[in-house]
């Protein structure tokens, strides 16, 4: 009989990893391909490109270090290549282990209890609840680009507001409860303001036209290591 | 400057059709990964199980969901696709081409902004994978070090580090592309008081239902400022046509 294990570091469960993470790659590479081409035809610099892509390579270093250590969290679960799944398509670790908790509840067992079966109960759970934003923006996400653009066709000014209030909307939706939490999360949230500010004065002071591309990513490192800091002096 | 071999609409097209099928493609892979291994492996759990574990988490990320799309639409554009297929919006994705937009100075909801959010998602999309790899390939040596209790603090404090860095872009009259907007803050004071009230009464409930929260506020959002702006107390200058051709 197949055991939970068996399944966790089966080959082919690799082989099947590997294949769907050579598909995203690919609709990477694609999308990339086309997008640069018609950044060209649009009149951007290939200089302007490569800074772009140098400065969104720099940047996503970073916030990429807490799904690694999500994926030894998971890997202790569920072993290798499962994980590895998990973290590279949409999910976060708190989704996969409140899905596992569901699924594993509702099979009445636990962890180390869980048979072949319930692991794959806890695949497809994992799976299922997370698809339909995917599903979702298959119907909608044209139509609603294409009628935010037609928006600003109509009115270029109204247009060009209206769309802003999208990341406006977004931005207070998140950083009000961080900012009212108070504490190591207002001083880093603070620190990184005013390391941001300080790394653009100087770039524009010196004309380092370089920086502009890593102010980000380096504002990011250090409002990061200052939490140590803040959590040594607050507890 | 060189002529355009496509014009926007095709572009557009093109990006969402190819968006689409790989979206297909990718809930196929994503479904039968363990599809496959029930079948090898002859472990196919009860329909009904499935169902019932499924249907709580179902009632809950659905809406939140759909809910991101009609709200991260309007800014990452045909991106939207490879986003939702690789996750990590509001951590990764979202500011990393608002990063983007502030660094070109590009206007969102614009055929460059479209353009842009695809070649950095995509890119900033291989950064993650090479990195989760590297953490894959070389977990023995890397495990010790990333669960070092000093990296497990800076890291649950990124959230705020980002937008710390972020703001500033996102909060100043600069809509990109030229366009500047004074004033365009004040139509953010209902969603903001909402947030502010809702938040010290029920923190929890606002940690949990961050996508609910953000559709009802869109519509808060856009109306404010769509009166304010036709009262005249958000005020829109465009780009000087000559300055822009200058530029070029």
């Amino acid at each position: 009989m197949v055991s939970f294990t068996d399944i966790t570091e089966s080959s082919l469960l690799y082989i099947l990893v590997a294949i769907g993470i050579l598909i995203i790659v690919s609709f990477c590479f694609i999308t990339l391909k086309k997008s640069w081409q018609r950044a060209v035809e649009l009149g951007y610099t290939k200089e302007q490109l490569r800074n772009l892509i140098t400065s969104s390579v720099s940047f996503s270093i970073i916030p990429s270090i807490p799904i690694v250590i999500g994926f030894f969290t998971l890997a202790a679960m569920f072993g290798v290549p499962w994980p590895w799944w998990r973290l590279s398509v949409v999910g976060s670790i708190s989704y996969e282990i409140m899905a596992t908790d569901m699924a594993l509840n509702t099979a009445n067992v636990d962890l180390a209890g869980a048979s072949a079966t319930d692991l794959v109960l806890v695949m497809y759970v994992m799976t299922i609840c997370i698809l339909g934003g995917l599903v979702s923006s298959i119907f909608l996400a044209k139509k609603i680009q294409m009628g935010a653009m037609e928006l600003k066709q109509k009115d270029p000014r109204w247009g060009a507001l209206g769309n802003s209030t999208f990341m406006l909307t977004i931005m207070t939706v998140l950083l009000i409860p961080m900012l009212l939490e108070g504490g190591v999360s207002l001083l880093t949230f603070l620190t990184s303001l005013l390391v941001t500010l300080a790394l653009y004065v100087l770039a524009r002071k010196f004309n380092w036209s370089w920086m502009y591309n890593f102010i980000v990513a380096l504002s990011l490192t250090l409002a990061m290591a200052s939490t140590v800091l803040w959590t040594a002096l607050l507890g | 400057m060189k002529e355009n071999i496509q014009t926007k609409e095709e572009y557009l097209n093109s990006m969402h059709r190819l968006g689409r099928i790989f979206a297909a493609i990718a809930i196929i892979v994503m479904l039968a990964l363990p599809t496959i291994i029930a079948i090898t492996f002859q472990t196919f759990p009860d329909l009904r199980l499935i169902f019932s574990a499924s249907v709580g988490l179902l009632a809950i990320f659905t809406p939140i969901a759909i809910s991101e799309v009609i709200s991260y639409t309007p800014i990452l554009g045909s991106s939207i696709y490879l986003t939702l297929i690789t996750g990590n919006v509001t951590n990764l994705k979202l500011p990393v081409v608002t990063n983007a937009f502030n660094l070109l100075n590009i206007e969102p909801g614009s055929e460059e902004a479209d353009v842009i959010s695809g070649i950095v998602v995509s890119a900033s999309t291989l950064v993650t994978l090479i990195i989760v790899a590297i953490g894959v390939l070389a977990m023995v040596p890397l495990r010790p070090i990333l669960t070092l209790p000093v990296v497990e603090t800076a890291t649950s404090y990124m959230l705020p580090a980002l937008f710390g860095c972020l703001v500033l872009g996102v909060l100043g009259s600069n809509l990109g592309g030229g366009v500047k907007a004074k004033g365009r803050l004040l139509g953010a004071i209902p969603a903001a008081t909402v947030m502010i009230v809702l938040t010290l009464l029920l923190p929890g409930l606002v940690t949990s239902l961050q996508g609910f929260l953000i559709l009802f506020m869109l519509p808060v959002s856009y109306f404010t400022t769509k009166y304010l702006f036709k009262k005249g107390k958000i005020k829109v200058e465009m780009p000087d046509p000559q300055q822009n051709k200058a530029s070029q």
